[in-house]
């Protein structure tokens, strides 16, 4: 889409604005900075080489997917799957960074925010809730969760995560009143998988197979990193599941090399 | 190998306060947009970049190179600034006040600069805070969605999901009235 007419309006500061500024700034920094040139020196050599090392990371093709441009929409029954460029030719990992949520046992959302705690009533087997979960603030100003993130595993490591968000048709942070209801979310295309509509409960979905995005739940409490992230675009046994119903957005993923598709669309319509 | 670049990261990223003009160049221009974008007005956007700035001098102790780049640090001031603004009780100022149009080379091209750029103001205006300032920190700042979503503590995809959405929006007002 052309957005050339949100970006001509950038301009650069004015330079008495900006050179009043920096020089207040200088000001401050001087009263409490007095590096001798020896320490100047170490640092330009070293943001030099800073800025070298960004540049290994700026050329690798997993940063470049970071940034890849949607290419793709699919539309089908209704439902829309913006899709981003397929990441890259080689199995890699990235991590992307969200920074509010907040890990809480799967009791406590259920006690707390019912509403963004429906479970599934049938989950393969071998497969265990795990104690951590977590709810998601849109912003830090937000007094209540946008989302909630629970998590199954199996004694292979094997995960199932279930994301419940806010809101479907019209109301929903996905949608576009304007066209329909449009359910549009985006999905990084895996190098094995296509996307494909299938029906959960009567509902359209989206099946999305070799690619899956999980948060990462795995460090201790104290040092966990719930903004964490990890995609792998080579999961060939994973899958992810979106669809709504009753207000709510679902987004099933799932690395195991046991389930099958007959099984996550079991266990999706096991949501009452 | 990476343990080494690891440290050489860190290293760099503790002398920030001597690098603290090259910072300066490169976050001016992206935080000035973004708080022009986000406010439509010039001027007080340059009053919330100095203040941004500012704070970011005074609580330079407090930044964590281990927990965020500088320029997300400097944007996450930033949004407090211009929320910390909006929270304020302020006199309204009507659109057409807006001062310092970029100066283009005729009148003719000076009216229509200044009748688009009112209108975008309009436009944006009627977005709902969180996306304002999305459009503001994607289009303004210039930054990519990974960073919006890290700065706004939305997943990256629901960064790209909602400002396709207003995209789209914005661009279809945008054409309606020409």
């Amino acid at each position: 889409m052309n957005d050339d007419f949100l970006t001509k309006f950038r301009k650069s500061p004015r330079p008495e604005f900006a050179q009043s500024l920096y020089a207040n700034l200088i000001q401050k920094r001087q009263r409490s900075t007095n590096l001798g040139l020896v320490g100047r020196y170490s640092v330009y050599t070293l943001v030099a080489l800073f800025l070298v090392f960004s540049l290994m990371l700026a050329i690798s093709p997993s940063v470049r997917a970071a940034v890849a441009d949607i290419i793709v929409k699919l539309t089908v029954g209704g439902t829309t799957v913006v899709m981003d460029d397929p990441p890259s030719t080689s199995a890699s990992e990235n991590e992307s960074y969200s920074l509010i949520w907040t890990p809480v046992s799967p009791k406590a959302i259920q006690t707390n925010q019912p509403f963004l705690a429906i479970l599934p009533t049938w989950i393969p087997s071998g497969y265990i809730l795990q104690e951590r979960a977590a709810l998601y603030y849109s912003s830090k100003f937000d007094e209540t969760p946008f989302s909630s993130l629970f998590e199954w595993r199996n004694d292979s490591g094997e995960t199932i995560q279930l994301n419940i968000l806010k809101g479907s048709c019209p109301n929903g942070p996905s949608h576009d009143p304007a066209s329909g209801c449009t359910l549009s979310t985006y999905i990084l295309v895996g190098l094995k998988g296509q996307p494909e509509v299938i029906h959960i409960n009567n509902r359209p979905a989206v099946l999305n197979t070799g690619s899956v995005t999980l948060a990462d739940l795995s460090d201790p409490v104290e040092k966990w990193n719930p903004s964490k992230w990890k995609m792998n675009n080579d999961a060939q046994e994973g899958s992810l599941l979106v669809w709504e119903n009753d207000g709510r957005t679902f987004m099933l993923s799932v690395t195991s090399k046991i389930i099958s598709k007959e099984d996550l669309i079991r266990l999706a319509e096991s949501i009452p | 190998m990476t343990n080494n670049l690891s440290a050489l990261t860190k290293s760099i990223v503790s002398f920030w306060e001597v690098d603290w003009e090259a910072e300066y160049q490169v976050a001016l221009p992206k935080i000035y947009n973004f708080l022009r974008y986000y406010t439509g007005d010039d001027r007080l956007a340059e009053d919330l970049t100095s203040e941004t700035f500012e704070k970011a001098w005074r609580n330079r102790h407090r930044y964590r190179h281990d927990l965020a780049a500088f320029s997300t640090w400097l944007f996450t001031i930033a949004r407090h600034v211009a929320i910390d603004y909006y929270r304020k009780p302020h006199p309204e100022v009507p659109l057409s006040s807006v001062t310092n149009i970029i100066l283009p080379e005729t009148v003719e091209e000076l009216c229509q600069q200044h009748f688009d750029l009112i209108r975008l103001r309009s436009l944006l205006a009627q977005l709902s805070d969180r996306d304002r300032e999305l459009v503001a920190l994607k289009y303004g700042a210039g930054l990519t969605n990974r960073v919006v979503a890290e700065l706004s503590g939305l997943s990256e995809s629901n960064v790209g999901t909602i400002l396709h959405r207003v995209v789209q929006q914005l661009h279809i007002a945008w054409e309606e009235n020409p």
